[in-house]
């Protein structure tokens, strides 16, 4: 069935739409360095969780199936221990894990029409061993992955990314402070919330309205809740890795209310 | 720039269950701790002393610098007193090469439970990993080749106490009330901690100052008397390791201030 050219084609075109529409709708992730490392936050159900420790110095990000999520993220963790134990954690990195094992890994299980493919996307992020810098890398679910310095995002489709880029770009963080780079991280994800959850496809998608990411927001806060964690590179531990607590996370609700519409705006 | 160690089902995470040790199997690197060839021409470097003692705050646990083959001093800065979590301190007796390969699986498994099964590993469950590591090295205890008889200290978040075991070649453990020794200069000094605990002022209502100055008065007297035993060695700066294991964590203590309390405690506490 699948020997000719054409068909092959037209079976992986057939599997990109089947996985966009399974991710459509799929709470983003986003990743922002702050003063002391890097801050990865998204929005989940009450007793899910979407951000992980996956060593001393890398953490990730998943959505999508959570069957698939969990096997990426076990693979990477296996990659990570055996690697550091069998050389030294200065060894691993993300690009070496992604380049070598998962990205390889991901595009067969792509090309392989006849199996599943992966449902998951990943936004990876690690504090560099010798300048301490963050790096993010996003995983798509063709096993095609990409980095960058000053942010990281990983959405349920494009529009959703260009938009959540779009607005970070024009509303960077006041200062490198947790508190305000927590702050421009929700807003980010709400403009990736507020595009999948529309359900329109636009060839050029318009950014969502303050008054809408409003609403977005405060439908979201009733039932979802807040999830972040960092690598603090300031932390004496070698392990850098470390789940806020709903505590500090708390203060994003104030920024909700002060939204237009809001209880304080 | 190399590969990756790769283990060979990638995407069947299912067979490891947070087993650090399996996992390193899956990719042919197991820890050979078990190997029983024969070793009897095999020098071994080796010697010690190595004492944790409860105080105030939690545990504090120290060693000498030392390591010996037969009499010959091989190396005079080696670190028996190892970090294996941030709540855990291992301290080594016997043979160096084993033990802080011991150590490493150790420090490794635990960090690889906790991410991968989304928890930290209990007390007990760290406890029982090191008893199966001491007893898969039975084989080379039993040839002479390299037994490993560690003091593990760790601080309980649970019950908020520090907690001390001491374990045999098999593999035991026994938890220790207040004082635990081993090494080839233990012998020396398990008495005059016995003395010091029953007559003298007892550990546990010692503070950081005092029972540092216990530590390094026992490592003092087990140095005089065990040639494989480092003391403190003020012609080439060598002082012991001492690391406090309390709620806050693993503290390493400071060299000078280990000088400080050496000068002041041991050295000007001198009235022979």
């Amino acid at each position: 069935m699948y020997d000719e050219p054409h068909r092959w084609l037209q079976a992986v075109e057939n599997r990109i739409l089947y996985v966009e529409k399974r991710l459509r709708g799929a709470s983003p992730v986003v990743g922002l360095p702050y003063e002391d490392g890097a801050v990865l936050f998204t929005v989940c159900p009450h007793g899910q969780q979407k951000i992980y420790e996956v060593y001393d110095r890398l953490a990730l990000g998943g959505l999508g199936h959570p069957a698939d999520v969990e096997r990426l993220r076990m693979m990477a963790i296996n990659l990570a221990h055996t690697e550091g134990f069998t050389r030294s954690a200065a060894d691993v990195t993300l690009q070496r894990l992604l380049n070598f094992a998962i990205a390889p890994q991901v595009k067969t299980a792509f090309d392989e029409v006849f199996r599943s493919p992966v449902i998951a996307k990943f936004l990876m992020v690690e504090l560099d061993h010798v300048t301490d810098d963050t790096r993010f890398f996003t995983l798509n679910f063709d096993g095609n992955f990409s980095s960058r310095d000053t942010f990281g995002i990983a959405a349920g489709t494009h529009q959703a990314e260009e938009l959540m880029a779009r607005r970070l770009d024009e509303h960077p963080p006041v200062s490198t402070s947790l508190a305000d780079v927590l702050e421009v991280a929700l807003m980010a994800w709400a403009v990736g919330y507020a595009v999948d959850t529309n359900g329109t496809q636009y060839d050029d998608p318009p950014m969502p309205s303050d008054e809408n990411l409003a609403d977005k927001l405060r439908e979201a806060a009733e039932k979802l809740e807040f999830e972040a964690a960092i690598l603090d590179r300031s932390g004496a531990s070698k392990a850098k890795f470390r789940a806020l607590t709903p505590e500090e996370t708390a203060p994003l609700n104030e920024l909700i209310d002060r939204l237009p519409g809001g209880d304080d705006a | 720039m190399d590969k990756l160690t790769t283990p060979p089902s990638s995407w069947d995470h299912t067979d490891f269950h947070g087993d650090f040790l399996t996992l390193l199997g899956s990719v042919g690197h197991g820890v050979q701790l078990g190997e029983t060839a024969d070793g009897s021409n095999i020098t071994q470097i080796e010697g010690t002393t190595v004492l944790a003692v409860q105080y105030a705050d939690g545990v504090l646990v120290a060693g000498d610098r030392r390591a010996t083959a037969g009499n010959t001093i091989m190396y005079d800065r080696a670190d028996k007193v190892i970090d294996v979590d941030d709540h855990s301190v291992m301290a080594i007796s016997g043979s160096p090469a084993l033990a802080y390969e011991m150590a490493r699986v150790l420090d490794y498994s635990f960090r690889y439970y906790r991410r991968s099964q989304l928890q930290e590993l209990s007390m007990e469950g760290k406890l029982r990993t090191l008893s199966r590591l001491v007893r898969d090295n039975l084989g080379m205890a039993l040839q002479g080749i390299g037994v490993v008889l560690p003091l593990f200290a760790t601080y309980d978040t649970v019950e908020d106490e520090g907690k001390l075991y001491f374990y045999d070649a098999l593999g035991t453990q026994f938890e220790m009330a207040e004082f635990a020794v081993a090494g080839s200069g233990s012998v020396w000094i398990r008495g005059a901690l016995y003395y010091q605990n029953r007559w003298q002022r007892r550990l546990v209502e010692a503070d950081l100052d005092e029972a540092a100055a216990t530590t390094l008065r026992m490592l003092e007297a087990a140095a005089h008397y065990d040639a494989a035993t480092g003391g403190v060695r003020e012609q080439t700066a060598i002082v012991p390791t001492l690391k406090a294991v309390t709620r806050e964590g693993v503290q390493t203590l400071d060299e000078d201030y280990l000088r400080g309390i050496y000068t002041d405690a041991v050295e000007g506490a001198d009235v022979r």
